[in-house]
C-alpha cells in the first residue's frame, strides 16, 4: 500500500509555508495530480495550517499598561522556589529543628563537650614547632546554634515562598 | 506601528528619565507579550501577571539593551523566559482544560469553528515543547527566525520540530475525525 513519506510531508509543508520555488512547485503540482493520497494528505495539512494561521492575538486586560507603569519601580517577582518546594523545605527544616530540640530535652547532648587539644587533633608536628592551643567545646551550645540557624532559614524560606508572593499578589490585585 | 527610529528615540527618552514614555512601548507590545505568555502558560491570569512582570524586568534592564536586535525581539525573549519560570513555579495549571473549553465555547455551530475544536483536540496529542513551538510559529507576523531566537533554539532544529509537530497533528486530527464520524 502506498504511504506518504516524511520527505513528501516536508514538501507539502514547505508548499503551505510558501517556501517552494518554481521547479519544485511545478513538480509538486504534477505529483498532486497523479496521487490521490498525496492530495488527501495536502488537504489534512492545509486544514491545520489554515486553522492555526487564523490564530488571533490575545488582548490583555484594560488596566494592563497602568499596572505595569504603577509597578515600574517594584522589584520583578523573583522567587527561586515554587510554593510547593518551599513548603516542603520549610517542613523539612522544622522537623530537623524539632528533632534537635527533643534530643536536647532528652539530655542526649549533655555529655557532649570537653576540651579539644589541637596538638593531638592536628598531626602537624613536623611543620609547627610551637604547641597549639586547646579549645573548650560545649556540645549543647553548638546544637543550640544549629537550631537557631535553622530557625533563621525557616524564616527566610517562609518569606520568599509564602509571605512575599502573597503580599505582592494582594498589592497587585488592589491596583 | 512604531518605526525602528521612533523606537530608538522612545528608548533614549526613557533612559534620559522620562519614564512615562515607557507606557507607549507597553501599549504597543502588550498584545504580543500577553499572547506569548498565554501560549506558554495557557492560563490568562498567570499570563497577564507574567507579561507585566516581563515589562517591568525589561524596564529595569533597558540600559543593558544593545540595539543590535530590535526591542521587540529582546522583549519577547524576556517574556518567554519569564513565562517559562512562572510555569516551573506554578505547575500544574488548569491550562489544557481552559484551552479546550475556550475552543469549545468559541466553536459554535459553524464548520470553521468545528475545525478549530478538532485541531485544539489534536493539539493535546503533542508534547509541550512541540505545541509551544507550533503555536508561537503561527502567532501573527512571527518568522521562523524570530521564534528560534525567542525559544533559544537553532533555526534548523526548530524548523524540523515544527514540521514534525504538524505531521503528528495531522495524524491525530485524522484519527479524531474518524472517531467522530463513527459516533454519528
Amino acid at each position: 500500500m502506498e504511504k506518504i513519506t516524511t520527505v513528501q510531508d516536508d514538501r507539502l509543508l514547505n508548499y503551505l509555508d510558501g517556501k517552494l520555488d518554481g521547479t519544485e512547485l511545478v513538480q509538486l503540482k504534477k505529483d498532486l495530480e497523479s496521487s490521490d493520497l498525496l492530495q488527501a494528505r495536502l488537504n489534512e495539512l492545509r486544514m491545520i495550517h489554515r486553522v492555526l494561521a487564523h490564530t488571533a492575538l490575545e488582548t490583555p486586560s484594560f488596566a494592563f499598561t497602568n499596572k505595569v507603569m504603577q509597578n515600574l519601580h517594584s522589584k520583578p517577582v523573583t522567587s527561586y522556589l515554587s510554593p510547593r518546594n518551599g513548603l516542603l523545605l520549610l517542613a523539612g527544616v522544622m522537623v530537623a529543628a524539632g528533632m534537635l530540640v527533643a534530643m536536647i530535652s532528652a539530655g542526649i547532648f549533655d555529655d557532649m563537650g570537653g576540651i579539644v587539644s589541637l596538638d593531638k587533633a592536628i598531626p602537624v608536628k613536623n611543620y609547627v614547632h610551637q604547641s597549639l592551643p586547646t579549645i573548650s567545646v560545649n556540645g549543647k551550645l553548638l546544637i543550640k546554634i544549629i537550631i537557631g540557624l535553622n530557625l533563621v532559614l525557616v524564616f527566610i524560606v517562609l518569606d520568599r515562598t509564602v509571605l512575599k508572593p502573597y503580599f505582592q499578589k494582594r498589592a497587585g490585585m488592589q491596583l | 506601528m512604531i518605526s525602528l527610529q521612533e523606537e530608538n528615540e522612545l528608548i533614549d527618552r526613557i533612559l534620559a528619565g522620562k519614564e512615562e514614555v515607557y507606557a507607549r512601548l507597553v501599549d504597543h507590545y502588550k498584545s504580543y507579550a500577553f499572547t506569548i505568555a498565554l501560549k506558554v502558560l495557557e492560563n490568562r491570569a498567570e499570563a497577564e501577571e507574567a507579561a507585566q512582570d516581563a515589562f517591568i524586568k525589561a524596564f529595569h534592564y533597558l540600559k543593558g539593551f544593545n540595539r543590535q536586535a530590535r526591542f521587540s525581539t529582546w522583549l519577547y525573549r524576556i517574556v518567554f523566559n519569564t513565562a517559562i519560570s512562572y510555569k516551573r513555579k506554578n505547575k500544574p495549571s488548569l491550562s489544557s482544560i481552559e484551552f479546550h473549553d475556550r475552543a469549545r465555547e468559541e466553536g459554535s455551530d459553524l464548520e470553521k469553528d468545528d475545525k478549530r475544536v478538532f485541531v485544539s483536540q489534536a493539539m493535546e496529542h503533542l508534547n509541550e515543547a512541540d505545541r509551544l513551538a507550533i503555536q508561537l510559529y503561527y502567532i501573527k507576523e512571527f518568522s521562523l527566525e524570530e521564534v528560534a531566537e525567542l525559544m533559544g533554539q537553532n533555526m534548523n532544529t526548530l524548523k524540523v520540530r515544527i514540521h514534525r509537530a504538524r505531521q503528528r497533528l495531522a495524524d491525530a486530527l485524522k484519527k479524531i475525525l474518524k472517531e467522530e464520524a463513527l459516533t454519528l
